[in-house]
């Protein structure tokens, strides 16, 4: 198991968002994870990167048999668990290529590998690019600034490539894109589909799980994952819409 | 555009519609100020001991000190000694039924909404004439929830324990050297006492106006919100045209405890001068709210039109934890009008917010200039503070200047400032012109938009007249 | 310090004195009361100080001044060319007249170097652009020891149609006060484009009074102070429009840690009459410590109606959402931090028309950040 998530209670500011979630992930695999607004779905990926004002006052979370909890967000992304953030912050005057380099060749120190020098690095980038059809304008702007949504979005996906996570949470990376930028993306991950490597993606509609074909769904309500099936569990979604989860929940428990 | 300049000549000699003088005899000390002129108001008053003392010594105070010389006003030397520092009304009234139909009637004109009206309007008054406050509305009701709202002098006798707890705890008597003459002379003023848990039913509201020759007005309003009460105050001036610059020095002190909430708005259309700069108010005024509790919340909200020198900054001690300082401001100056006028906040809780918006207009030879203080003390952890600062310049002569401090001692601050500088565009005017609207009535459009941040703080009647002063107070001044 | 120097460096009236000095009145007033003795003009200064202010792209342009007196010694003009003009009244008073600009520029060293005891120095330099543009380099270096304070006085004179780019840098000791009195005036469509960078010091005063009196002139001040230590800088720009048409561009970055204390005054005042004036201005500042204080005072004064003035200044810390943005990202939290301050100081350099002295400030700036982080 890659990652295991057990009985995780979460709050923010004062108030629990997370209430016993559970979730094992294995390499190779990937997890659709979708609910209605204010399900948690978002907690769940900031605090698998470690930001600050999460209180985790249950449960545990192991990745790769260790600790995930215990380390610092930069040592999270060097030990492979990268999150496509759902509003990726401007950064004026920090250059995108110069940042990705700052990032890779941290990453590559903490693992104890070599750096990687300039000509490396931009060779590397360059097929990237290329991969993920992105025009190499965007490596000479400030990160993310200035960049539309979708730019925003698809520069997630580019980072993601460069930086070859083990683990990669997506969260709600299809939200505000239209149907050919969100096939971009979908291109992307799956060019990245790999046995060593997972998945989770957060979305909150089944659209993007067309072009991301997952391995398992849950469906997270108020905290909790209270489903779980395979990619068949997100068209019913699709066809009876939250409330009915929450009524075969009812229904169950009566 | 020759036809335009004749247009500004004629719209410069306009009227000031409130400039009348009412003929009722008033009682007055000679002029002069000593400290016998101190003890004399204070008997006039009945006013016990301590309190003659409290001014005595704001007296001796203000003597050791050296008017301000800071702001950007040009001002001719105050002769001190040539004002008489009190008139009242002769034949003073006991109630308002008794009071001088004369006076009620000027009232009517200035459209305060005394006695009968002011019922109509909901509106309780207490109206300042001179240095006097002759009769104060609505008191049965507001005594009925406990709230107590009537004259200072009143209230010194009445209410002396609280007036002695809370008078010059937010402006102590040597804070400047305008507030230490306020505070020796002081003749009347408002007092407003809303206890825990009250919130005011009415919007409360004083109408102050100076009538009397060589007379300056110093009135000393306190306001006093405990735990949980809130209020919404209406302070309104206005003065009778005269030839010689009338003094007014002004103290308002705020106190909001935990939870408690205070609105205070301003209509200042003091006489302004003439256009060549002769009379007018000299209006030196210190306001300041002091937010003493946790998640309190003080708002001054002013529209200045008048004066011909305005030296006030209506202030905030944030000193609560999570409590909120707002300012929000219109000045308009005109003809040879001058304003210093801003803000001054003080954040020294935690979590505390301040907001300022300043929105200054200058006309013919008006010099308008915002001055505001943002200031985070050490222990202001995740202290707040926006401020927007905008100028319109109406005319070649006038000038807009902005004299922000910001100083900020603690890392967990945020603190924005911004200002910008405008005209009113050849290019607007002709656009609005060319759809059928009057180049006036394009300059009052575009001066109330640029107002409209403000005007929407003030309560309804207030935000109507606000508008009106405005309209009426740029006349002519487009060219 | 006599009564009359003191006066000419501190405002006359009570009222200049109090507004001006308002936030660094305790740093001046116990420089007023120290004893200082004359600063010796003949002081040998260290291989470190030689090296640092031998730019490889000013040799044989280079013009140094020690402890306020023009040095022969130190100076290296070989290549100065026959259109600049040096003439020195006496040591302390220097006048540089260049008829005609060239692309290389003049280097400008100011050394202060420490005697025995506390010292000081006062030096005057005037310079006239004639024509064509030209580059000019102010640097202001000190060597630690015993108390030196000095002051310079400037004059800058552009002819019609002159462009003089500046960079001003200081990179002092803290036993070493300055206070720098600079006066620019700008001709007809004349340019002034200055860029600061300023580090370290007891106290540095930094007074820029730039008077854009030609039609169509224009002028841009940009500039970065970082700050440690007990550090105080104070910087007072007073930029004046007083004819049609004229720009002027101010843009300054604060970073201000420990103990510092930074200053920024910008002042900007358009006169009746100079109609076209366009005038904008922002200063951002990071706030770092609990013990460091930004004080930052953004003046507009306009008495002319057809203008563009705008201003904006701020007070703030590193973007926590930016912070865990990098983190996620593998770059640790020490790094991240350097990162976003040289990033936010370095937009100041941005449009720098030397590569090679942007490239200058910036290690200059790096060399300033926390170093256990190793980066950026």
């Amino acid at each position: 198991m890659m990652l295991k998530i057990d009985n995780l209670h979460v709050r923010v500011a004062g108030k629990e968002i997370l209430k016993g979630l559970t979730l094992g992930v294995k390499a190779g695999e990937v997890h659709a994870i979708m609910g209605p607004n204010g399900a948690g779905k978002s907690t769940l990926g900031n605090v698998l990167a470690g930001r600050a004002g999460y209180e985790i006052t249950q449960g545990s979370v192991e990745y790769n048999g260790a600790n995930l909890l215990a380390l610092e967000p930069e040592q999270r992304a060097a030990e492979g668990v990268f999150l496509a953030f759902q509003y990726p912050v401007e950064i004026a005057g920090v250059n995108n290529t110069y940042f990705l380099k700052a990032a890779l060749n941290a990453q590559r120190k903490y693992r104890g590998e070599a750096e990687l020098d300039s000509m490396q690095f931009l060779k590397s980038v360059r097929e990237k690019l290329r991969v993920l059809h992105i025009s190499d304008e965007l490596l000479h702007r400030a990160v993310n600034a200035g960049f539309s949504g979708g730019e925003k979005k698809r520069n997630e996906i580019f980072q993601m490539a460069l930086l070859e996570p083990k683990l990669a949470i997506l969260d709600e990376t299809d939200s505000g894109l239209d149907i050919d930028a969100m096939k971009l993306v979908a291109d992307g991950v799956n060019a990245m589909r790999d046995p060593q490597r997972a998945f989770i993606v957060i979305t909150h509609y089944q659209r993007l799980l067309d072009y991301i074909v997952p391995d398992f769904v849950h469906v997270m309500v108020d905290g909790r994952i209270v489903e779980s099936g395979d990619k068949s569990l997100a068209l019913k979604l699709e066809e009876h819409g939250y409330a009915w989860i929450a009524e075969r929940k009812l229904a169950g428990v009566a | 555009m020759a036809t335009e300049r004749s247009q500004i000549e004629t719209a410069l000699s306009r009227r000031y519609d409130a400039g009348f003088v009412t003929d009722i005899e008033s009682d007055s000390l000679p002029p002069g100020l000593s400290e016998d002129v101190v003890r004399a108001i204070s008997a006039r008053k009945n006013e016990p001991d301590w309190m003659t003392q409290w001014r005595l010594s704001a007296y001796r105070h203000w003597l050791t000190m050296l008017p301000p010389h800071w702001a950007k006003l040009d001002i001719d030397p105050i002769d001190f000694q040539a004002i008489s520092y009190f008139s009242q009304p002769k034949n003073r009234p006991k109630s308002l039924d008794e009071v001088d139909p004369k006076l009620l009637e000027t009232y009517d004109k200035l459209g305060v909404p005394l006695h009968e009206r002011a019922r109509l309007a909901g509106v309780a008054v207490d109206a300042v004439f001179d240095s006097v406050s002759v009769g104060t509305t609505f008191r049965k009701e507001l005594a009925d929830v406990g709230i107590l709202f009537c004259s200072m002098s009143e209230a010194v006798r009445e209410y002396p324990d609280l007036v002695r707890k809370y008078l010059g705890s937010v402006v102590p008597t040597g804070d400047n050297y305008f507030a230490a003459l306020n505070s020796a002379v002081f003749s009347d003023g408002s007092f407003v006492f809303v206890p825990k848990g009250v919130r005011c039913p009415m919007e409360l509201s004083t109408y102050f106006r100076i009538n009397a020759r060589d007379t300056g007005q110093f009135e000393r309003t306190l306001l006093i919100a405990e735990e949980g009460a809130s209020v919404s105050y209406l302070e309104g001036c206005t003065a009778p045209m005269r030839d010689e610059n009338q003094l007014h020095a002004a103290v308002v002190e705020l106190v909001a405890l935990d939870d408690a909430s205070i609105k205070y708005s301003t209509v200042q259309n003091w006489y302004p001068g003439d256009e060549n700069g002769v009379g007018g108010i000299y209006n030196f005024v210190t306001k300041r709210g002091d937010c003493r509790g946790a998640r309190s919340k003080i708002s001054w909200t002013q529209v200045e039109t008048g004066s011909a020198i305005t030296w006030k900054y209506p202030s905030c001690i944030l000193r609560g934890d999570d409590s909120t300082g707002e300012f929000n401001s219109v000045a308009l100056t005109h003809h040879r009008q001058q304003a210093d006028t801003g803000t001054k906040m003080i954040h020294l809780g935690k979590n505390t917010k301040s907001k300022i918006i300043s929105k200054g207009i200058s006309a013919g030879r008006g010099q308008n200039t915002y001055r505001g203080l943002v200031k985070i003390e050490k222990g202001a952890d995740g202290a707040r503070n926006y401020t927007q600062c905008d100028s319109l310049l109406i005319g070649k002569k006038c000038g807009a200047h902005t004299f922000p401090y910001i100083e900020v001692k603690h890392p967990g601050a945020i603190v924005e400032h911004e200002a910008t500088t405008s005209k009113i565009s050849d290019d607007q005017l002709f656009y609005c012109r060319s759809r059928g609207i009057a180049e006036e009535d394009a300059v009052s459009m575009i001066v109330d938009g640029f107002c409209k941040q403000v005007f929407k703080e003030l309560p309804m009647e207030f935000a109507v007249e606000a508008k009106k002063l405005l309209e009426v107070s740029l006349e002519g001044a487009v060219g | 310090m006599d009564a009359v120097a003191l006066d000419d460096l501190l405002g006359s009236s009570a009222r200049e004195r109090e507004e001006s000095w308002r936030y660094s009145k305790n740093a001046i007033r116990a420089l007023t009361q120290q004893t200082f003795a004359t600063a010796p003009p003949d002081a040998t200064l260290s291989a470190e100080t030689l090296q640092r202010i031998d730019l490889p792209f000013t040799r044989g342009r280079r013009i140094v001044i020690v402890n306020g007196a023009y040095s022969q010694r130190y100076s290296n003009i070989g290549e100065l060319v026959s259109t600049i003009r040096l003439h020195h009244e006496s040591a302390q008073r220097l006048k540089i007249t260049i008829s005609t600009g060239c692309a290389d520029p003049l280097h400008l060293v100011y050394v202060s170097a420490p005697a025995g005891s506390a010292s000081r120095w006062q030096a005057d330099c005037e310079v006239e652009l004639q024509s064509g543009s030209a580059g000019l380099i102010e640097q202001h270096v000190g060597e630690a020891g015993a108390d030196v304070f000095g002051t310079l006085t400037s004059q800058i004179t552009l002819g019609p149609g002159t462009v003089l780019r500046a960079t001003m840098i200081s990179d002092i000791p803290d036993s070493v006060s300055l206070l720098r009195k600079g006066h620019c005036t700008v001709g007809n469509s004349a340019v002034f484009a200055a860029t600061h960078a300023h580090f370290g010091g007891r106290l540095q005063r930094i007074e820029s009074r730039i008077d854009l009196v030609g039609t169509k002139s224009s002028c841009s001040s940009r500039g970065v102070f970082v700050l440690r230590g007990r550090e105080h800088v104070d910087v007072h720009l007073d930029v004046r429009h007083n004819a049609r048409d004229t720009r002027s561009n101010v843009f300054w970055r604060g970073v201000a840690d420990q103990r510092s204390r930074g200053i920024f005054h910008g002042a900007i005042t358009v006169a009746a009459g100079a109609d076209g004036a366009d005038a904008q201005l922002s200063n951002k500042n990071l706030l770092l410590s609990a013990n460091a204080e930004i004080d930052t005072q953004p003046v507009l004064e306009i008495y002319a109606d057809e203008v563009k003035a705008s201003h904006g200044a701020t007070v703030g810390q590193l973007d926590e959402r930016v912070l865990f943005y990098l983190r996620s990202r593998g770059i640790p939290a020490a790094a991240a931090r350097n990162l976003l301050i040289a990033a936010f100081c370095r937009e100041v350099f941005d449009g720098m028309a030397i590569d090679v002295m942007r490239e200058y400030l910036d290690a200059a700036l790096v060399a300033r950040l926390p170093a256990d982080a190793g980066m950026p």
